[in-house]
């Protein structure tokens, strides 16, 4: 045998060689991928101790300037049940054969294939490419289709300001691409985009659930087909007419311009003291039957403008009285009557969130309301589908205006960001198994043999359906080790991610990222194989998907004692001295990640709304690394005149009174002025011509936070304050708070007092260090 | 022809001295001796100066048929014709033959015997057919009596001339009726100035009786019902007086009784020129005689010696038969707080297969259109004047379906109109708020947008319409609409059997008519909840319908028309839509449907002198079987036209000290949202003797009773059934009118002898007759149940001229014309002519005019006169043949005769079709016999013809024969067991040999 392992040249010991931390970030530029641990434990035995699961962050359309393209279908594994695909880490018989690495196949190589050798290697075994994109030459049927379902029980301001968003947004969509329109308040007005001679409309009733059966009769109307109006062969020819209501954007832009400039506010009158009757429920239903029965399986969005609650059934989230209140955590938590709808709305929302799956089809939920709107009962529909939730005050801020047209971003060939009708397959070596996943995806409920018995997160499929993905979105990914035996070291197992997708080029393509972990039974080289950052973003996740399921409380007494438990697994200490407690350096930063995840409004619900909780959460679930890190631990910035911008702790004695501070927690970007720079400020003396430093000073942070803005999805909200500014709350609720009227003598020099009982990082570590060592656990 | 003409001019001549005689006799004998009835009545003080003007007159009616033969009329008549054109000499030898014995007849019967017949001699008449008996035994003699007496175009030219007479010589005017001195009135269709002298005239309200019977057995003596026919909104000569009430009594803060407008504190009877004032704060209800009533401290005045009111003559309530009250809030449908809207008014447009092929939905649009906005209609004057002027128009809603209901936005903030369609048919909602109703002003951009729309689908071959209607769920959807505005009116088209969704209707063969009652009420009566319940739900919303039916097929009328039948709405029918032909028809209709409101949210309230109570209302159907027991009826809508039928029963005895009073207050809303009530007050005599009763009868409302009374057993007895009873009833009541003259029950009148017909009941066989013959009753299974219904739902409520002139419509021939006839006078009365009898035979080879109460037919003869279709079409057209059968109007031409026939058309249309004024002409159906399909039906409206030995249609003559026969089996056969003869004999024996259908009667 003649056998070249091509992908052998991936020399892990080579890597795990180094003292220090390996560079996780650089393989995440190459394959979008953070493991948590980036060597396995061997057996399950082993894995079983390790506390923090063996999970992959991973983002499968992961910008990439260098990634290769194939314009070709990819070479499958012939076993029907492992259909891996042909990659770098495969090994090839020139002769004609190659080696399955998840199933040890051997599979025939394709005719064109014959007489490749190391200086002629096809693209998916270049040993750079463990990240390749195929285009199929399976062609879309369809270009993308967008359908806007706008809310008009809203004042003339909102509505404006809504329509003029969405009259920009046309010119944004790629001419071809196909767009409904249904407005709805008291009832569902679904435009008939097609009629070009008068503006016609089909109005649902907004109080009636109505089966996929009923919106397809009352819809459909048999047309003549064009080019048969004379019936040339025998009588007229009909065809089926739901499309109708979804038409090219070039063709309809006119006329969908003048729709939206003749749209105005519901006129049905608004008792005293009542909520004007708004059916989203309904129109969701109409939206997404609508769309199932017309472009079932063809990437679509819905995007639903929603300016307050649902206020009709199906899809009720509160009556039409003022003086019936909108649930709160602790009505849902004690489930009284406020929160009595609650059940009944999340469980017809999450039909329609079924229903827009199986056609493959995104929703979209942008809110623009002080208020609530019910987020909180919708977000299945936006979670399971990979659709965006957008909170804001209303339509009229920029943040929806920004936010919203930065969804329609381009690449650089001017194809829109969205990838839409995916499917993410995870294939894995014999050693592993997958568990599950947590992210914005569904279960196809495909049980093929690598699928573990423990779920985590969306557990028993290797398959997702990713409705709608984008370049940013990153799934968390867990595996089991299946492994019972002792193996050999340098042992590896293989992880291969498959993303079909239509892009919006209208092409499907398969983005394949294929990597390899060595098992290992040695723990030091486990330990420094540990990737704190997406350990504690993984973590996280699993806290997030507990929570939605588990009291509040409950969730937080477990993440205690996973990282207590992790201490005590891998930390340095003598039983019962606590000063004896050093963890290693891999692990130095992962209890601050999960004190501050604690305190972050992910898992405090005190002061959100289920709302609000439910934004933070979605968006939190879909970001990568580095963006749920600064979620969980926001990073802070000081520029003073004396010194260079720096990163400074998160701590209340990062603030001084000469200091401007720059905060980004992701959803907030934030300016502070220290007391005295605010003074100086107000005084002019940037205007003053001998204080030009003071001047570059004031606009340095602002430059940054502008770069911070700039690709940010959601638009974060920008605040410039100043000590004792009312919006300053922002920032002390985000700090450490080492420095309050407690303990105000702790770190004497300098800081501000933040008012809170909470503990800080400084306490909770202590009692992580007490717990550890006494072996509690 | 000279000679022809000569003769018959000398002849005429010759007749025309006895006749003025006769005619001067006739008028004194039988108007003065009716009038000799009148001093039972309370209050007739001017009594003996009426008598004198109509009887002077009485003579003259005869003249203008002396015209038209002296004059020469216009040289059309048989210029073309061979001198032995047969029509003529047969009429002048049946003339001839009948002369001898009138005199006889003069002496026979002097009271209601009318001489002079031998000029008009029925045609038809089988001689020595009619057996009539004499006095000590049965004999045969020649027919006396059913030729010229009871000629009803003669009695209808009689009556029009006797109110166009002026009154002398010297006096310009013509007589008036007086609604107080004079009783009983001019025969429906008559133009005639009135003068409301504290009663309603006749155009509002009359009675089958003018000498009301003063018991029960008295009534049922004559076996004819007491009934009033009430059109609140008849067209009048002065507008009507607006009373406001809806101050008074308010600053008082006392019984709430008394608030808004004075009313018998007992019987809720409204102010009225016949309540007695007592004293200034006192006064005595005239309906209940009740005396405790006070007068609100605002509203009272000072008594004059004769104890009338200072104000009397100020105050229109207080001398005039009809006004309108405003009434306060508290007489809103929401009573105290509540508002009511303006009219509201939905188009409902079919847009289904069979309405887009056949051109309708742009027949529609332009009709809408042309109702809108051809012409500046004074609303206010409409309306009556408004003490504040209102700034509240009609509202206008356009609504199309086929199977879906598509809803056009006519929001004025709205660039264009906007489509909405409803789809959701099991569970129909109004789609939406602003912009559902507009005004027609401020939106016409919108709605001409909309009309438009409706234009190009008509149009556009592209657009592929659906096969089949929701219509059901389209008038549901429209009622909801209206719902929240308080009702309003519907004016839908409909183009083929509505059969898609909810209330689909499947067709109904027609093979079982005539078989069965109840095959009959399955064709007949609706047998869908869904209808059945809609009828209630429109009625509970006042909401009206008015129907256009376009179809070829039937669309089942049962169903469909229940719901105009029992909203009191029009059917309007074509069955072979051409638009050429047609589209002028449908557009008249279509636009006085849109124009003819007059008010909703109607309740109708007859109250009546003690003794009387209602017993049933006609030609509204919310009684018990619509919305429970509510007993006064509501009217969803009210229109000019819409004429009830009241019929009384007895709960008690009639006071003969008293008159008997009625008082019809009908409250509504009318089209601006002012609240009202229209007060009709009509005070009648009370009769002590039976013969007093017959010889005041009204005839045309006993018809229209009894026709009404028939209908309303459609479905629930078979037609079979209903002809019977109907033929039974006409029996019966000369039965007894001849029992009471033979049993001499009368005794100091001397009519012993036979005597056919009570002078005011002459012409019920024939209009009888007529309705046996009507589409409603006609045997025969080529009738449709849709044909039989629609014409049953409209005679339900139509003004009682459009329904006589229904069942005997009014011919006129056009090459006999004189010069003056067919013209215009000062009171821009028409000059009509002598109407020709409904019977081919009358007809000679011309040009005739006819009008049966919905169309207006134009007969022209292939051998007519060619100068005469010169004059009437055009000079190009050289043959009758070459007239184009699509024509819908006649071309305006400087020929006299064209003139004449566009006024005799225009004054059928606005008097008797009820289709005001269009400037543009009015349309017309063109009829050439052997040529035109539309013979066989105009030849069905010659009612004095038998239409078919097999149908049982038999001829007039052959009819009274019958009946004759058939009174005189009755009278011989009542010897042994002499009930009638009991009855007459004995009023207080109160024995029922009625059929059930007459019970009431």
């Amino acid at each position: 045998m003649d056998n070249l392992q091509y992908g052998s040249q991936f020399d892990g010991q080579e890597q795990m060689g180094g003292d220090g931390p390996l560079d996780f970030e650089e393989a995440e530029d190459m394959n979008g991928v953070r493991l948590s641990w980036n060597c396995f434990p061997s057996t399950k035995a082993e894995a079983a101790k390790i506390v923090v699961p063996t999970g992959a962050l991973y983002t499968p359309l992961k910008a990439k300037e260098d990634l290769a393209i194939a314009q070709y279908d990819p070479v499958i594994c012939q076993n029907a049940s492992c259909k891996a695909i042909l990659n770098p880490y495969c090994s090839v018989d020139p002769s004609g054969f190659w080696m399955c690495t998840m199933c040890k196949n051997r599979n025939g190589l394709p005719g064109v294939y014959k007489g490749i050798n190391y200086d002629n290697l096809p693209l998916e075994l270049n040993a750079a490419n463990s990240t390749i994109e195929y285009i199929t030459a399976r062609p879309v049927q369809n270009p993308p289709i967008f359908m806007f379902v706008v809310d008009t029980c809203q004042d003339e301001d909102n509505l404006n300001a809504l329509k003029e968003s969405l009259t920009i947004s046309l010119s944004f969509l790629p001419p071809n691409a196909l767009v409904g329109f249904i407005a709805y308040g008291t009832m569902v007005q679904v435009y008939d985009l097609g009629s070009e001679k008068i503006n016609k409309s089909y109005i649902f009733r907004g109080d009636k659930e109505y089966t996929e059966k009923q919106i397809s009769e009352m819809l459909n109307k048999p047309t003549l087909s064009p080019g048969h109006g004379g019936g040339i062969h025998g009588g007229p020819q009909f065809v089926n007419s739901l499309s109708r209501f979804l038409l090219p954007v070039e063709d309809v832009e006119f006329g969908l311009t003048a729709i939206l400039e003749n749209l105005s506010k519901d006129s049905w009158p608004v008792a005293h003291g009542n909520r004007p009757f708004r059916c989203t429920g309904s129109a969701l239903n109409v939206a997404t039957t609508l769309l199932g029965s017309a472009f079932p399986g063809t990437g679509a969005r819905i995007m639903l403008f929603t300016g307050g609650p649902c206020s009709l059934s199906p899809g009720l989230i509160v009556g039409q009285h003022l003086k019936e209140a909108l649930r709160s955590h602790s009505d849902i938590d004690k489930d009284n009557s406020i929160a009595k709808h609650m059940k009944k709305a999340t469980k017809y929302y999450e039909m329609i969130a079924d229903r827009a799956v199986k056609n493959s089809h995104i929703i979209d939920i942008f809110a623009g309301c002080y208020d609530q709107t019910g987020l909180y009962e919708m977000r299945g529909m936006s979670n399971k589908t990979g659709g965006t939730i957008l909170l804001t005050d209303a339509f009229t801020t920029s943040i929806f205006k920004q936010s919203f047209l930065r969804l329609f971003n381009k690449d650089s060939d001017g194809y829109l960001l969205m990838g839409f009708n995916g499917t993410l397959e995870v294939k894995t070596s014999r050693e592993l198994k997958v568990s599950g996943l947590i992210g914005h995806a569904s279960s196809l409920n495909i049980k093929s043999p690598n699928v573990s018995e423990n779920e985590l997160g969306l557990g028993g499929t290797s398959q997702y359906r990713l409705c709608g993905i984008s370049p940013q979105d990153s799934y968390a990914v867990f595996f089991d080790i299946a492994n019972t035996q002792p193996l050999p070291p340098n042992s590896q197992c293989f992880i291969q991610f498959v993303t079909h997708y239509q892009h919006s080029s209208g092409t499907f393509r398969i983005r394949v990222t294929t990597i390899s972990n060595y098992l290992t039974q040695d723990e030091q080289t486990l330990t420094n194989s540990f990737d704190q950052e997406a350990a504690a973003v993984l973590l996280a996740r699993v806290t997030l998907f507990k929570a939605e399921q588990d009291d509040g409380a409950d969730v937080l007494r477990w993440v205690d004692r996973m990282l207590i438990r992790l201490c005590q697994k891998f930390a340095d200490y003598r039983k019962d001295v606590g000063e004896s407690f050093r963890l290693p350096p891999p692990f130095s930063l992962f209890p601050q990640f999960v004190y501050y995840l604690r305190r972050s409004q992910f898992l405090q619900v005190f002061n959100n709304s289920p709302d609000e909780t439910a934004f933070y959460r979605h968006v939190f679930v879909n970001e990568d690394t580095n963006n749920s890190l600064l979620m969980i631990q926001p990073s802070l910035t000081s520029f003073s005149l004396d010194n260079e911008p720096e990163p400074v702790l998160l701590d209340s004695v990062s603030i001084r009174d000469d200091r401007i501070l720059l905060l980004d927690t992701f959803f907030h970007i934030l300016i502070y002025h220290g007391k005295t720079i605010a003074q100086w400020r107000k005084a002019g003396y940037q205007d003053l011509p001998d204080y030009e430093n003071f001047k570059s000073l004031l606009e340095l942070p602002k430059q940054e936070a502008i770069e911070l803005l700039s690709d940010r999805y959601p638009l974060p909200r920008f605040i410039d304050t100043e000590e004792g500014g009312s919006q300053a709350r922002f920032l002390y609720a985000k700090l450490n708070p080492s420095t309050t009227y407690n303990n105000n003598s702790t770190f004497g020099a300098g800081g501000a007092i933040v008012l809170t009982d909470d503990v800080s990082l400084q306490v909770f570590m202590a009692h992580l260090q007490k717990l550890v060592v006494s072996g509690s656990s | 022809m000279q000679a022809n003409n000569g003769s018959f001019t000398s002849n005429g001549n010759g007749t025309t001295q006895d006749l003025r005689a006769m005619n001067g006799e006739m008028g004194n004998m039988s108007l003065a001796n009716k009038r000799k009835k009148k001093p039972a009545r309370a209050f007739h003080q001017q009594w003996e100066t009426a008598v004198a003007p109509p009887s002077s007159t009485a003579s003259t009616p005869f003249m203008p048929p002396n015209a038209l033969f002296n004059g020469n009329s216009n040289g059309y008549g048989f210029d073309s014709n061979p001198p032995s054109n047969g029509f003529i000499t047969p009429r002048m030898d049946s003339t001839s033959s009948f002369q001898s014995p009138a005199p006889s007849r003069v002496s026979s019967f002097q009271t209601t015997q009318l001489p002079g017949l031998p000029l008009f001699p029925p045609q038809h008449q089988p001689e020595n057919a009619i057996v009539v008996p004499v006095s000590g035994g049965i004999s045969l003699v020649p027919a006396p009596a059913p030729s010229s007496e009871l000629s009803l175009v003669d009695y209808r030219y009689h009556t029009q001339a006797t109110f166009m007479t002026p009154t002398s010589d010297n006096d310009p005017l013509y007589p008036s009726f007086y609604t107080f001195q004079n009783s009983i009135p001019p025969t429906a269709g008559t133009q005639y100035l009135t003068v409301d002298q504290g009663t309603a005239s006749p155009n509002y309200i009359r009675s089958s009786m003018y000498f009301v019977p003063e018991t029960e057995s008295l009534r049922a003596a004559t076996k004819l019902p007491i009934a009033l026919t009430i059109r609140p909104f008849a067209p009048s000569q002065d507008p009507v007086p607006v009373v406001d009430f809806r101050d008074l009594g308010n600053i008082s803060g006392s019984d709430p009784l008394d608030f808004g407008p004075p009313r018998c504190r007992r019987c809720r009877a409204y102010v009225n020129p016949s309540m007695t004032f007592t004293s200034v704060s006192n006064f005595t209800c005239n309906v209940c005689q009740f005396r405790g009533n006070t007068v609100p401290q605002e509203y009272t005045s000072y008594l004059d010696a004769q104890g009338n009111r200072a104000d009397k003559f100020v105050k229109p309530e207080l001398h005039q038969g009809v006004y309108d009250i405003l009434v306060p809030d508290e007489y809103n449908v929401g009573g105290t707080g509540s508002t009511n809207d303006e009219l509201h008014h939905i188009f409902l447009v079919d847009i289904s297969e069979p309405s887009i092929r056949q051109g309708l939905p742009a027949v529609v649009a332009d009709s809408i259109r042309t109702a809108l906005f051809a012409e500046k209609e004074d609303l206010q004057e409409q309306t009556g004047e408004d003490n504040e002027p209102s700034k509240k128009t009609i509202k206008y809603s356009i609504i199309c379906f086929d199977k879906h209901i598509h809803f056009y936005n006519l929001s004025p903030k709205l660039q264009q109109t906007q489509v909405n369609v409803c789809t959701d048919l099991d569970d129909p909602f109004v789609p939406f708020f602003d912009g559902l109703f507009a005004d027609k002003e401020e939106s016409r951009i919108q709605i001409e947008d909309a009309l438009t729309n409706m234009e190009q689908m008509t149009n556009d071959p592209t657009f592929l319409p659906d096969t089949e209607s929701c219509f059901a769920v389209a008038i549901k959807l429209a009622s909801m609409c209206l719902e929240s505005h308080g009702g309003g009116k519907i004016t839908t088209l409909l183009a083929g059997l509505p059969s898609w969704g909810p209330g689909g209707l499947k067709f109904k063969p027609n093979n079982t008519s005539g078989k069965n009652a109840d095959a009959e009420k399955y064709l007949f009566l609706p047998n869908l909840d869904y209808y059945k319940a809609l009828g209630k739900e429109l009625v509970a919303q006042s909401v009206g319908v008015d129907l256009f039916v376009v179809a070829k097929t039937q669309v089942d009328m049962a169903n469909v028309g229940y719901l105009c039948g029992v909203t009191g709405g029009n059917i309007n029918r074509w069955t072979n839509f051409e638009i050429e032909r047609d589209a002028r028809g449908f557009h008249e209709k279509f636009v006085t449907s849109v124009k003819n409101p007059r008010g909703y949210q109607g309740q109708l309230k007859v109250r009546c002198s003690n003794g009387l109570q209602v017993a049933q209302y006609y030609g509204t159907y919310s009684n018990k079987d619509i919305i429970g027991d509510v007993m006064d009826p509501k009217v969803s809508l009210l229109t000019e036209d819409q004429t009830f039928t009241v019929l009384f029963e007895y709960d008690g005895k009639l006071d003969t000290k008293y008159d008997c009073h009625f008082q019809v207050a009908l409250l509504y809303t009318d089209a601006l949202g002012a609240r009202k009530v229209r007060v009709i007050n009509l005070v009648l005599a009370v009769a002590e003797k039976l013969q007093d009763v017959f010889n005041m009868v009204d005839e045309d409302t006993v018809m229209t009773t009894i026709l009404r009374d028939s209908l309303s057993f459609m479905g629930k007895q078979s037609l079979k059934e209903i002809r019977e009873s109907l033929n039974n009833k006409l029996v019966e009541v000369y039965t007894q009118y001849r029992a009471m003259s033979e049993l001499g029950h009368n005794i100091t009148n001397t009519m012993n002898r036979t005597l056919l017909f009570p002078e005011g009941l002459k012409h019920l066989p024939i209009y009888a007759l007529a309705f046996l013959k009507s589409d409603a009753l006609r045997n025969g299974n080529g009738i449709t149940p849709d044909t039989r219904l629609a014409e049953m739902f409209n005679l339900m409520h139509m003004p009682v001229e459009r329904l006589l002139y229904n069942l005997y419509p009014a011919m006129v021939e056009l090459h006999s014309l004189d010069d003056e006839e067919c013209t215009f006078d000062d009171y821009g009365f028409l000059r009509l002519p002598r109407f020709t009898e409904l019977s081919l035979s009358k007809m000679e080879q011309g040009v005739y005019i006819l009008c049966d109460g919905y169309r207006v037919y134009v007969w022209v003869d292939p051998n007519a006169n060619i100068l005469l279709v010169k004059d009437l079409f055009g000079e190009n057209y050289d043959s009758v043949l070459q007239l184009d059968p699509m024509m819908n109007e006649l071309p305006v031409l400087p020929t006299l005769i064209s003139e004449q026939s566009h006024n005799l058309i225009k004054f059928f249309h606005s008097k008797i079709i009820g289709i005001p004024g269009q400037d543009t002409g009015s349309s017309i159906q063109l009829v050439r016999p052997g040529i035109d399909g539309s013979e066989i039906i105009f030849k069905l409206r010659l009612v004095e013809d038998n239409i078919s030995r097999s149908l049982a249609t038999p001829s007039y003559g052959d009819y009274l024969t019958s009946l004759h026969k058939a009174i005189r089996v009755n009278l011989d056969s009542d010897k042994a067991s002499g009930k009638i003869k009991q009855s007459i004999d004995n009023v207080g024996n109160n024995s029922e040999s009625l059929t059930q259908r007459f019970a009431l009667f």
